[in-house]
């Protein structure tokens, strides 16, 4: 037993050690960490949209699992994740001198020297974004009125987040085809849920 | 003291919300659409949440009927009422 732990103690020392003193005493720490974060936010963001309009999406009819509950459950789940991501990605983003986004430029848009108009984005979703999320949490309290039309801007924000992602994200190359990919399934899915509501079938799916 | 839920089926899109607010009293069909389970509510703590899941569903379909006859189904702000001694 101890010799195990001896054993794996060393390996991971050997292989997840040295990346790790690598990292930590790097200079560009929080630029790393503030890209990093953006990009999990991103995913966070974009499972939580794909979640919202699949809940009520007419091609879901066609599966048993997971239930409406659960994919409520995940949808908010995943509202309060990227929140989380979200506060480190912009605390990481703020502390960081090499950008120059700083403080301002998080919160105020335009207010950075890091191409602006691209963080300007990012600053404008994220005030839409913690609308939507604080409007649905307190959606019991205020009632539907106000809180489902805000709601309805939750594919505004991915849009604004992915314009952001392509055009602030120095990665954006890399990232290309996973921005590419998440872009085209939620705007297929808003699409085609739209156009069963429009067409009058979004409610018909309980007679197949 | 009664108070009785009721879901409309003719409004209910299948959002599921209802159940996040009141999943005691709610059950769901596999296509999210709501079942009452328990129609009947005694206590302000459970006509509390039926409100909030009036208030909350975005179809107007979650409907709270007092023991006085009022009907909420969300359309305004839920106002603080008492669940009143049935007749």
């Amino acid at each position: 037993m101890l010799a195990g732990l001896l054993v794996a103690a060393l390996l991971v020392g050997r292989f997840a050690g040295t990346p790790t003193q690598t990292l930590l005493h790097n200079k560009m720490l929080p630029w790393i960490l503030g890209r990093s974060l953006g990009v999990a936010t991103y995913l966070s963001l974009t499972a939580m949209v794909f979640l919202g309009l699949w809940l009520r999406h007419p091609w879901r009819a066609r599966f048993r699992r997971p239930g409406p509950e659960s994919i409520l459950w995940a949808h908010v789940s995943l509202a309060a994740c990227t929140v989380a991501l979200l506060a480190g990605h912009l605390t990481a983003l703020a502390l960081d001198r090499y950008a120059g986004v700083g403080w301002t430029g998080v919160f105020v848009p335009w207010g950075a020297q890091y191409r602006p108009t691209a963080v300007a984005l990012g600053t404008l979703a994220f005030y839409l974004l913690l609308l939507v999320i604080g409007t649905a949490a307190l959606a019991g309290s205020i009632g539907r009125a106000v809180w489902f039309p805000i709601h309805t801007a939750s594919v505004v924000v991915f849009c604004m987040t992915l314009a952001h992602g392509v055009l602030s994200g120095s990665d954006g190359t890399s990232l290309r085809w996973v921005y590419v990919a998440s872009g085209l399934v939620v705007l297929t899915l808003q699409f085609t849920r739209w156009l069963a509501g429009t067409l009058g079938h979004g409610s018909a799916v309980i007679d197949e | 003291m009664t108070a009785q839920i009721r879901i409309d089926p003719t409004l209910c899109r299948g959002h599921a919300i209802c159940a996040l607010f009141f999943s005691d009293a709610v059950d769901l069909d596999q296509w999210g659409f709501g079942k009452v389970a328990v129609s009947v509510i005694d206590s302000e703590r459970d006509l509390r949440r039926a409100r909030r899941a009036a208030a909350a569903c975005p179809n107007g379909a979650f409907v709270v009927t007092g023991a006085d006859g009022s009907v909420d189904n969300g359309a305004r702000r839920p106002r603080r009422l008492r669940v009143r001694a049935a007749r």
